[in-house]
């Protein structure tokens, strides 16, 4: 599904082909950087020293997870607790859609963990420029869960902070990750 | 990494990915084409070769633009509608070689034909690890030649 053909009649002066229906995204500038995969509960997750990772445009977070008892699950970044967050969602629960924005600032909210043997929710969070310092940064988030707790959502977070992202921190409202749950870190490169 | 990639030069029942290596976290699989059933069909998709109805639970969002509708419900079924007659998919499979979960599936899919812009998340209810998966019609009809059907690793 590749572009067949662009004129200039529209003021496009440079453009790049790309032969996927993922243009832009070559899945060959897509790396894996870090994978934290739980043997035993763990409260929180914690990505740090993404400097490192600066030439990269951008970086997703995948992820699996279930916890004790269902919760609420949050993301923040360079350990900033003030309320420097705004987070909005929308979603289906198997009954009715509905969008919202979650009410604490302190941190982005990424869905739920639900508390099912064998069940787990997952989530592909992009973090967008994470690196540039001209802006704040903003993420988009795909989640869901389907058994015991069944809603599927898409959600934005922003971090109203130009800073570049150093660390990444995703706990829960209260209790554990439980073994199984899985938190991969991607890089995604542009360009040529 | 691409593991494969299928392309259809004629009309086809079915798409089967099989021995599917192991050692990725997730796959991820880009549907797009067509069939040539009527627009009440849709694609699905079973894992393998497990045809239990209730090993599919699934809730789904979706929204119809052109008539500003939108709804969302609850399936447990043979799993997986990713459109008909023209859509465009992407189905993520969630940690797919692990054998201490079921697997969880993650899905985006279109159907400018009929207008449907959908979100799933859906739930293997079986441990085992994901060897195979087939694509077929759910009321039998073919699967357009042309379509195609790409199947990556993500590595965890």
């Amino acid at each position: 599904m590749g572009i067949k053909s662009l004129s200039n009649s529209s003021g496009i002066v440079n453009f790049q082909k790309h032969q996927s229906m993922l243009a832009g995204i070559e899945l060959n500038k897509f790396h894996h950087l870090e994978t934290v995969r739980l043997g035993s509960s763990v409260a929180s997750v914690e990505f740090t020293n993404l400097g490192q990772y600066s030439d990269y445009q951008h970086l997703q977070i995948r992820m699996v997870s279930n916890a004790s008892t269902l919760q609420n699950q949050f993301l923040q970044i360079n350990g900033d607790t003030g309320t420097n967050y705004k987070s909005h969602f929308l979603y289906g629960d198997g009954s009715s859609v509905g969008s919202g924005v979650y009410s604490d600032n302190s941190k982005i909210y990424i869905g739920n963990s639900p508390n099912a043997t064998s069940q787990f929710a997952g989530l592909i969070i992009d973090i967008l420029d994470p690196f540039e310092t001209t802006k704040n940064t903003t993420l988009r988030i795909l989640y869901g869960s389907s058994g015991s707790y069944s809603v599927v959502q898409f959600m934005s977070g922003v971090w109203l902070n130009s800073a570049a992202v150093t660390s990444i921190l995703i706990d829960q409202a209260s209790g554990n990750y439980l073994a199984g749950s899985r938190f991969s870190l991607y890089g995604l490169k542009v360009g040529a | 990494m691409l593991l494969n990639q299928i392309e259809l030069s004629s009309s086809a029942s079915s798409v089967t990915f099989s021995n599917i290596p192991q050692g990725y976290g997730d796959l991820v699989l880009i549907v797009s084409g067509g069939t040539s059933g009527a627009s009440t069909t849709s694609v699905e998709i079973q894992f393998n070769g497990d045809t239990s109805t209730s090993n599919y639970p699934m809730v789904c969002m979706q929204g119809g633009g052109d008539v500003g509708t939108y709804a969302s419900f609850t399936v447990s079924r043979t799993f997986m509608a990713v459109g008909s007659t023209s859509y465009t998919g992407i189905v993520h499979v969630m940690d797919y070689s692990a054998t201490d979960k079921h697997k969880t599936i993650l899905l985006r899919d279109n159907s400018p034909v009929q207008s449907d812009v959908r979100a799933t998340a859906g739930r293997w209810s079986n441990t085992a690890a994901v060897t195979s998966i087939q694509l077929y019609d759910n009321s039998g009809e073919t699967l357009d030649s042309g379509n195609v059907f790409s199947l990556y690793g993500v590595y965890a």
